[in-house]
């Protein structure tokens, strides 16, 4: 995590958490949660979520 | 109702195994303005007829709600003590069995063997009879409703008609986690008491106690590490120190460690278990842990590169 991309970590932490809730709330797929967390993440850690 | 219904009935759906639940739990880690507020309330006779109990899970909310509960059935008591774990009113409490007091939360069917997800209308619908009916006892009724972010659209209004009209000498402790769920209907009808994450001091003391009380052992070092990742919640450290929590904490930290490489695997392995109908103790808690994570990760990169800037303005000499 490079210190110019602390925006976009955080980001991703408030829209995982807010997936998160709305997954649970709504009593969506979560498995498709697990999987579109960790998507996320390797986009973020690629650096291909710009 | 057949035995084994009666005995689903009597337990709460999010209790954790083997521990105490918060109605039979005398001792409140923290928590000391809130729970004062109300008391002072009470004890000033301008005790307001709906409270809304909320804060992050695990952290005393249902556990304060019915030390509360037991300070306002015991209000025309004089002489008993609320929290006197060998007193009546305690054991009234503990064992559901208080006629003043009205516990609603989600019901059990014995035919799929689960928790409903949301408590219904017909839950609510209790409340009729428990606030129509002349009460069994002189004094004051509690509605415990626990969780209140719980109750589906229909409940929910069900249970407004009771806060926009509560019979005299009638209390209501709405228990939430997510007080966003909430029509703001009913919020406007309650006080709110907003609860904190606990101390981690606090978390261990509550933890100890917990564990003592459930002859669960745990090894200082695993209830350390627990604690340390609890985020304030005793429930959390209660669930890490026991079972595969840290085991789960440290696959979560390694496939973080590898990104952007993937196991895909174990993703979809992981995927699948924690997907499965059933399993939500153990999803909170695989988010609660990789969230958590990602704070801790974020804030010592911030704190650092703030530093770093601070260091560059300011050189040391």
């Amino acid at each position: 995590m490079g210190a110019g991309d602390l925006g976009r970590w955080a980001d991703a932490w408030q829209a995982i958490g807010r997936a998160h809730d709305e997954t649970l709330g709504l009593n969506l797929d979560r498995g498709v949660l697990v999987l579109d967390s960790f998507s996320k993440l390797q986009s973020l850690a690629m650096g291909t979520n710009r | 109702m057949a035995a084994a219904d009666t005995n689903a009935r009597d337990e709460e759906p999010d209790r954790l195994a083997g521990f105490p639940a918060p109605r039979e739990t005398v001792a409140l880690y923290g928590h000391g303005e809130e729970k004062a507020e109300f008391e002072q309330a009470l004890a000033e006779g301008r005790l307001h007829h709906g409270w809304l109990i909320s804060g992050p899970e695990g952290i005393g909310k249902a556990t304060l709600a019915y030390g509360l509960a037991r300070q306002v059935l015991a209000h025309d008591r004089p002489g008993e003590d609320p929290d006197d774990p060998d007193g009546p009113l305690f054991h009234q409490v503990a064992g559901r069995a208080h006629p003043n007091l009205l516990i609603l939360n989600r019901t059990y069917n014995p035919k799929t063997k689960r928790y409903s997800q949301w408590i219904g209308v017909d839950e609510v619908r209790r409340l009729r009879s428990f606030l129509g009916g002349t009460a069994a006892q002189t004094g004051w009724r509690v509605v415990v409703v626990d969780r209140a972010d719980e109750l589906n659209a229909q409940a929910a209004n069900a249970l407004l008609k009771g806060l926009e009209e509560p019979p005299a000498k009638t209390v209501f402790l709405l228990v939430a986690a997510a007080e966003g769920r909430l029509p703001v209907t009913i919020r406007s009808r309650c006080r709110s008491l907003r609860l904190h994450p606990l101390e981690d001091a606090d978390v261990e003391r509550a933890a100890r106690q917990a564990l003592d009380a459930a002859h669960a052992g745990v090894d200082d070092e695993t209830l350390e590490t627990s604690i340390a990742l609890a985020e304030g919640s005793v429930r959390r450290a209660l669930v890490l120190s026991g079972g595969e929590g840290i085991a789960l904490y440290g696959e979560i930290f390694d496939a973080f460690r590898k990104l952007p490489q993937l196991d895909a695997a174990w993703l979809h392995k992981k995927a699948d278990t924690l997907g499965a109908p059933g399993n939500t103790e153990q999803l909170e808690l695989f988010f609660a842990l990789l969230l958590g994570l990602m704070e801790r990760l974020i804030r010592a990169r911030a704190t650092e590169t703030s530093g770093m800037i601070r260091r560059s303005r300011w050189p040391a000499s």
